[in-house]
């Protein structure tokens, strides 16, 4: 099977997936409301507005035709309009996703700036200080629940040292450059805005360092155990004593080797920050989805909790299809799988 | 042999396994030394520490579990035992170089096998001729980074033509005919394969093709045919052979096969429960063993047409190398054991010219 091949197959195997999550959070939306077009318009509701939504949301009509709606609707464009502000979920969501893309691409950047090399010191140290050092250190990361360590960075890093802003994604005395993205640092950049982009980054330095902290631990785990098994195996040895010099038998032959099955926990590690940007976006008043989804959650909104339930799962599936295509593409074993 | 200079010379070399069961001495006092252009045969059962002396001399025991307890081992003058990692890789690859015994692992699984091979000739190039233009060799683009799938068989395209890049041309070709000599039909795939590809015996045969094309001084075989059909054996025993004849490189072979190491070998060194029971040429230990287990050894060696259906088997058990008794390791097996022989080692020595045994029957 070649490399293509395999790619559309897995291509084809995530659109399943994908259909089956459509299956899953229109099941939920109808358990946890069975008329959300009541629910939409509250206790009382008024008997022609009531009617009037249930035609034009098709609750009128039997469920497979209320599911076969509502994924043509997904993939039209079409999520639904949130009942509190009327406007659109894709709308609302194209507000708040960007604060997001931006938190999450920081804190991967991080974590993998932190967690590779850490990983590999371990393993190069194995049994020694270092290795001890890091392997207590990923252990605190993926042990403290991510609210404590948010609030001890916000509060001495942001309150008593004050080095880095606690809220809020510029100052108040720095413009917003106009959107052409929606992430301001693009924009900025693109804007040729430099001051602009300076201080979102350093807005969101602390909150990206604190989701980046309480993951890289996994990274970190993942790099050290792969390179221990890749530094013993028989072909490091054949590198070895085939009588190259050091560089190349570790960046060469063990690292590439090593970092093989990090590809992998990618998808995992997206999965981890959007959880994560549930507490850290509220902790540092960041207007992105995590907020977005919170506060849809509390207001029962139905619509917009739906919304972001696919968008997630959406982001999710796609992570796991690009691991698997780069997985594949590294290590040649698995076209033939 | 005895006057010739020896290219490795093991002196009293101990090593122990530390295990969960207690610790495993692998190799007990094990004194032997190789000259150059001479093949040294090992022999001996399964466990009894041969793979162990090969790992030690290429020092690439696993430590943890391996530790030397004490003894040294030279390569020339260089006390291998006592030298850092950077200075080991200078020894390595055209000095000492090692074919392992499972050839499954041996192979790098991303990088394809010709590139491998490329990678060996390039450190004996980069070694022994020093008009070669190194950055010419190091610039050449398959060997030294990832894209090398497409560069490859471009290179290989151009070196069939006889096009430019004739220094990278000629590491291809050589690539292309080491895997020819060691028996595969068809190089240019085999070169442009990964090793998941190839099957066991193939990446066997990958493995001898990089230790013919370092042509490294002391080479350690360990079990280099075990995966390999009668006739490429015995082209495989031709490529070592003249190996030596070409580049007087010294072997340390490592079998279990008698035959095999007849063929082979100009000296043979039998093991048993990790000491080296007896040392002899070829001719005079099939002629006629001395120690009691080289004689058992031999009776379970079918030879010439005195076939027997029935293989000889030494009766007993090999000893656990966790607990020997401190006597000669093979007493609980020997029909002509002596008090003595519970209690006290022998020790390995020369009872004739180039004769050695360690057996109390011989003192
Ligand atoms: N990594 C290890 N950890 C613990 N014990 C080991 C290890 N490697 C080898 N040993 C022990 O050391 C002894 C010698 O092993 P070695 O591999 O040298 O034997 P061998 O003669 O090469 O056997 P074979 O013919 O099966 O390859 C054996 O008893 C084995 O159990
Ligand atoms: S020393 Fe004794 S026990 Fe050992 S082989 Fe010789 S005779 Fe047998
Ligand atoms: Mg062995």
């Amino acid at each position: 099977m070649s490399v293509t091949t395999f790619v559309l197959r897995r291509l084809f195997m995530s659109i399943f997936v994908l259909l089956g999550v459509t299956t899953l959070t229109f099941i939920i939306s109808r358990v946890v409301v069975p008329n959300p077009a009541r629910a939409w318009i509250g206790p009382k509701p008024n008997p022609d507005l009531l009617k009037a939504l249930m035609k034009k949301y098709h609750f009128d009509e039997p469920l497979y035709m209320q599911y076969f709606y509502y994924v043509i609707g997904l993939f039209t464009g079409d999520w639904g309009v949130d009942p509190y502000s009327s406007i659109p979920i894709l709308t609302e969501i194209r507000m708040y996703f960007p604060v997001t893309i931006e938190l999450t691409i920081l804190s991967s950047l991080i974590s993998i700036l932190l967690g590779i090399p850490l990983g590999i010191l371990s393993a190069t140290h194995r049994g020694k200080t270092w290795d001890n050092a890091v392997r207590l250190s990923y252990l605190i990361s993926t042990s403290v629940p991510i609210f404590i360590v948010a609030l001890v960075l916000l509060l001495l890093l942001g309150y008593w040292l004050k080095i880095f802003p606690v809220s809020g994604q510029l100052s108040l005395n720095v413009a917003r450059p106009p959107t052409i993205t929606g992430l301001i640092m693009v924009d900025a950049l693109l804007t040729g805005n430099l001051n602009a982009f300076i201080d979102n980054l350093y807005h969101m330095i602390l909150p990206s360092f604190t989701l980046a902290l309480s993951s890289f631990g996994i990274i970190t785990r993942l790099v050290r155990s792969s390179m221990i098994e890749v530094l013993e195996m028989e072909y490091t040895k054949t590198a070895k004593v085939k009588g190259l010099n050091k560089n190349k038998i570790f960046y060469k032959h063990c690292l590439r080797n090593a970092l093989i099955p990090t590809v992998t926990i990618f998808a995992l590690l997206t999965a981890y920050f959007l959880g994560g940007s549930l507490f850290i976006e509220n902790i540092f008043s960041l207007p992105g989805m995590g907020r977005y989804t919170t506060q849809a959650l509390l207001m029962f909104n139905i619509p917009a909790v739906m919304g972001t339930t696919f968008l997630f799962a959406l982001i999710i599936i796609v992570m796991n299809f690009i691991a698997d295509v780069l997985y594949a593409l590294l290590d040649p074993r698995i076209a033939l799988e | 042999m005895q006057n010739t200079r020896s290219i490795i010379s093991i002196n009293e070399l101990e090593v122990v396994y530390n295990t969960i069961y207690g610790q495993v001495r692998a190799l007990n006092r094990v004194s032997l030394s190789v000259a150059q252009g001479e093949v040294y045969g090992l022999v001996g059962e399964s466990g009894c520490g041969k793979s162990t002396l090969g790992l030690s001399i290429s020092s690439l025991l696993p430590t943890p579990p391996a530790r030397i307890n004490s003894g040294k081992i030279f390569f020339k003058d260089f006390p291998i035992t006592d030298l850092s990692d950077d200075e080991l890789m200078k020894i390595r690859g055209t000095g000492i170089f090692m074919i392992f015994q499972s050839p499954l692992n041996s192979l790098n699984p991303v990088f394809r096998v010709g590139d491998q091979i490329a990678e060996a000739i390039q450190v004996r190039i980069q070694r022994e001729n020093k008009h070669f233009n190194l950055q010419e060799v190091y610039n050449y683009g398959p060997i030294e980074n990832q894209g090398f799938k497409s560069a490859w068989n471009e290179s290989l395209k151009k070196s069939r033509k006889g096009l430019r890049n004739w220094k990278n041309s000629e590491v291809i070709s050589e690539v292309l005919s080491t895997l020819e000599s060691v028996r595969i039909s068809d190089p240019e795939r085999v070169a442009n394969s990964y090793p998941h590809e190839l099957s066991g015996g193939m990446r066997q045969r990958v493995m001898i093709a990089m230790a013919l094309s370092l042509r490294p001084e002391f080479l350690i075989a360990d079990e280099p045919t075990s995966a390999l059909d009668v006739t490429t054996q015995a082209q495989i025993l031709n490529n070592m052979k003249s190996l030596v004849e070409k580049y007087s490189t010294s072997i340390l072979f490592i079998t279990h096969d008698l035959a095999v190491a007849a063929n082979i070998s100009n000296r043979v060194g039998v093991m048993y429960a990790g000491s080296i029971v007896e040392e002899a040429s070829v001719y005079n230990l099939f002629k006629e063993p001395l120690h009691p287990y080289t004689v058992g050894l031999l009776k379970s060696f079918p030879q010439g047409n005195k076939r027997t259906n029935k293989l000889f088997s030494i009766k007993g058990e090999v000893p656990n190398l966790a607990s020997l008794p401190p006597g000669c390791p093979f007493a609980p097996r020997c029909s002509q054991a002596k008090p003595k022989c519970y209690n006290d080692r022998p020790q390995l020595i020369e009872v004739e010219r180039n004769r050695k045994v360690a057996c109390f029957l011989y003192e």
